[in-house]
């Protein structure tokens, strides 16, 4: 088993300019796969993913000497990869169209990637997230699956600790009364 | 509710560990190479107006040249010979005598 790089380690190597490149692939072999599932949970389709998972690499490289280390290295790369994604369904969406609108086309989409043999319950625990507001469900992933700490989705998301705690709450009320009607 | 408790960061679709690991390699590689080209970037802007440069001082250099050529060649034509000025001192009885000469009175040919 490949032994985890510290982020101290990596933000090091990454400071440094002829370690940086050496740095940025240990960066992406370490949370490459964590990021593709975040921007893919976001934006549903695995095309776009690829497209938002590749502008998140290129702006991380190339935005690497801006980065301070003020904050974890995680939170800043998932920042990116976030916006990245946001960035990807914006271009879905006409002129004054707001991505919230995207829900349907996204719960079709969910349909075309899931295999017929797909497990029926969670593909409803998919659809249900899908109904929610973007940001909404942008801070829910990042509880949910990446189980990051408040003020770490607030750095990730601009938002404040307790709007998102609140908007948490409401998320999970909102999936379980989608899961409670849809199910007989 | 309860089997929904069970799911827990499952996802309906699925892609190979390995598929997802190409895709990351193949997107940190390009991004280095696009950092790379981005640092060439402006020595080959600087290299590509050295080049257009040396080609415009080169196009004026030979323009100049030509006309300056020309202006010489245009001079040469304007410009009045010694022969026409005489001609052009000449009265017209002068220029008759001259057109009527006999050999013998030149002065060398006596």
């Amino acid at each position: 088993m490949e032994t985890e790089i510290r982020q101290e380690q990596l933000q090091e190597m990454l400071s440094d300019p002829q370690q940086r490149e050496k740095g940025f692939r240990l960066l992406m072999k370490q949370y490459g796969e964590a990021l593709y599932w975040h921007i893919r949970r976001i934006v549903v389709s695995h095309d776009d993913a690829e497209d938002a998972l590749q502008e998140t690499c290129i702006k991380i490289f190339h935005h690497i000497e801006a980065y301070r280390g003020e904050g974890k290295l995680t939170t800043w790369i998932y920042s990116i990869a976030t916006r990245e994604a946001l960035t990807q369904l914006r271009k879905q969406t006409h002129l004054f169209q707001s991505i919230d609108s995207l829900g349907n086309t996204l719960t079709n989409r969910l349909e075309a990637e899931t295999p017929m043999d797909s497990n029926a319950t969670e593909v409803l625990f998919q659809k249900a997230l899908l109904t929610l507001p973007t940001q909404q469900r942008v801070a829910f992933n990042l509880r949910y699956y990446e189980e990051m700490s408040y003020d770490e989705i607030a750095r990730i998301t601009g938002k404040n600790v307790n709007t998102l705690k609140t908007n948490y709450h409401f998320a999970q009320e909102k999936v379980k009364k989608y899961i409670k009607e849809h199910t007989a | 509710m309860k089997e929904f408790q069970n799911i827990g960061k499952r996802m309906p679709y699925q892609e190979s560990g390995e598929y997802v690991s190409q895709l990351i390699s193949r997107s940190t590689e390009q991004a280095i190479g696009e950092s790379r080209k981005a640092q060439r970037r402006p020595i080959r802007q600087w290299m590509a107006a050295a080049a257009v440069s040396v080609v415009l001082l080169a196009g004026a250099g030979i323009t100049l040249f030509h006309t300056a050529d020309d202006e010489t060649i245009a001079s040469a034509e304007t410009a009045i010979s010694p022969i026409d000025q005489f001609l052009d001192g000449l009265t017209d009885d002068e220029a008759q005598m001259l057109a009527y000469y006999e050999i013998e009175e030149i002065p060398e040919y006596e």
